[in-house]
């Protein structure tokens, strides 16, 4: 991993929430190319980890470095940190009454000050890439889950982040729609996207992740590449998790 | 309309309505032509409302007009107003903030509570009277030897009477935004935050444009309330609807004629209104149909 580019840095990441501890110490590296999928008991705070990297929740304590800024400083801009972290929730979030092209050019002409033409040529390159091309003028409210989805997708991708965060993308969708999802986020895996996906879609993650992380009770209990912690986890807890998640 | 009646009866009620109105409006037409004939206000209600209404007609449309210029600039206005303390309410001090701004921002909150406590604590009569006296004596003080017609010529009853009313709208329409605010999803604020947005670029672009949406009948609701409520700013002299009727009925002393013409004039001002503001906000509402250009899976 030493040739490879560290984009994210988290250390030391608390979090609670009137007074209950959530996240105790995350310590974190994320490398170019990194596929880290995130699992864990729910309320073991996999969604506040990457909540906190995004700082829409503000962490208690800690550091999160983006290219040698710790956002974690409040003298820091979020605003550099979101033109370079891409974030995709679980209820989508599309901004209601716009339509699939006006939610993907309404940051680039807002945030990046780009005009009307070129706002619209990256906002359709990235819908094709989402397979929403044929859908520019619907209005968000018009189109399915996993369609809301792929357009939330895209809007992030828009963007261009250095690193992508899923939290539960699939987790708010029909079950015929958790595909389409998926297969967006897989390829985007194999293109070499930066990626941290929180999923429950076990067959998913260890299909298509560098890394696993399996967090309990606010803490990494096990960071390893898939085959490894699906096959021999170092951890009982992991062990006892995955028998529970995975049909045998 | 669902009134639970069946189709026959239905159509023999309005029926029976529509004949009654049509005989009522033709026999109103009638004793309005004969009364505008007479040389005098007669003697029945009902003939001395038809009179006034057509021998008083520049009075009624001056007071009609002023009513109007005042509510619709007022809740105009008063809206732009609105959408500043709104923002102040909502943006309140985070840890992200410099000290000074987080400060500022604190300061500023308190006093848009404060603002929206008084102005909705306090009788627009009251407001209308403290507004122009108070402007008048400081026109006074700073034209000393001016006479009263002086002053007035800077310090109108229309600019006190506007005023009055843009102050009341600005702080009931900001709590009616505070209310639209609240009813966009929360999530909307976090999808333009994560994307980059400044609180102010996410307000103005994502939340407001829907929270506006959300607000509107309240906004129609206000301006309504406001051709009505101006009836009060009569109390400083302003020529509005309701002086106008105080200024006929004490020259012909003819009092109840007169104030049930007022009466009839401001519910039909009323319905007017809301009739049309409301297919208006009905069809910004719920008039999109599906975006167009659709090509496949149309």
């Amino acid at each position: 991993m030493d040739e490879k580019k560290c984009v994210l840095r988290v250390r030391g990441l608390e979090k609670s929430f009137d007074g209950e501890v959530i996240l105790r110490g995350i310590d974190l590296d994320v490398y170019q190319g990194d596929v880290i999928s995130v699992i864990g008991p729910s309320g073991s705070g996999k969604s506040t980890l990457i909540r906190c990297i995004d700082f829409l929740e503000e962490p208690d304590r800690g550091a999160v470095i983006l290219d040698g800024t710790d956002y974690a400083d409040t003298s820091a801009s979020l605003k550099q940190l979101h033109e370079k972290v891409g974030m995709v929730f679980q209820s989508f979030n599309l901004f209601a009454n716009r339509t699939v092209l006006e939610n993907c050019t309404l940051p680039l002409i807002t945030v990046r000050r780009l005009d009307r033409r070129s706002a619209k040529d990256i906002a359709l390159k990235n819908l094709e890439k989402v397979g929403m091309a044929s859908f520019l003028h619907r209005r968000a409210a018009e189109l399915s889950g996993g369609q809301k989805q792929r357009t939330a997708i895209a809007r992030a991708l828009c963007m261009e982040p250095r690193l992508m965060l899923f939290d539960e993308p699939t987790s708010a969708l029909d079950p015929e729609m958790v595909g389409e999802v998926l297969e967006v986020i897989r390829s985007l895996a194999q293109k070499g996207t930066t990626m941290i996906v929180v999923s429950h879609e076990m067959s998913f993650v260890r299909s298509i992740s560098t890394r696993v992380l399996f967090l309990e009770k606010g803490v990494i209990e096990e960071d390893a590449p898939p085959q490894q912690i699906f096959t021999h986890p170092r951890s009982e807890r992991v062990r006892e998790f995955l028998s529970r998640h995975i049909s045998p | 309309m669902k009134t639970g009646l069946k189709a026959k009866d239905f159509c023999l009620f309005w029926g029976v309505v529509a004949v009654l109105g049509l005989a009522a409006a033709a026999w109103l037409i009638y004793r309005f032509i004969r009364v505008t004939g007479l040389s005098e206000i007669p003697e029945g209600d009902l003939d001395a409302m038809l009179y006034l209404l057509m021998s008083e007609r520049k009075a009624w449309v001056g007071g009609i007009g002023q009513t109007m210029a005042a509510s619709a600039a007022g809740t105009g206005i008063g809206f732009a107003f609105a959408v500043v303390l709104a923002y102040i309410r909502q943006n309140e001090p985070t840890l992200r903030d410099p000290g000074p701004v987080r400060y500022v921002k604190y300061i500023l909150l308190t006093l848009e509570k404060l603002y929206v406590t008084v102005i909705r604590g306090t009788p627009m009569m009251v407001q209308a009277c403290i507004i122009y006296y108070g402007g008048f004596a400081v026109v006074k003080a700073l034209m000393p030897g001016a006479s009263v017609t002086q002053i007035n010529q800077v310090w109108s009853l229309f600019a006190s009477a506007l005023i009055t009313v843009l102050l009341n709208s600005a702080a009931y329409l900001a709590e009616v935004l505070r209310g639209g605010i609240d009813s966009v999803e929360q999530g909307q604020k976090e999808a333009a935050f994560s994307l980059g947005f400044t609180p102010w670029q996410s307000i103005t672009r994502v939340v407001y444009p829907q929270a506006i949406r959300n607000s509107l009948p309240s906004i129609v609701n206000e301006l309504i309330n406001n051709i009505k409520g101006t009836s009060v700013l009569t109390v400083i002299g302003f020529g509005e609807l309701m002086f106008a009727t105080t200024s006929i009925a004490g020259k012909t002393y003819r009092y109840l004629p007169t104030y049930l013409v007022a009466a009839v004039l401001y519910l039909a001002l009323v319905v007017l209104l809301s009739g049309g503001l409301n297919k208006l906000v009905a069809r910004a509402l719920h008039g999109r149909g599906p975006g167009k250009g659709d090509r496949a899976n149309g």
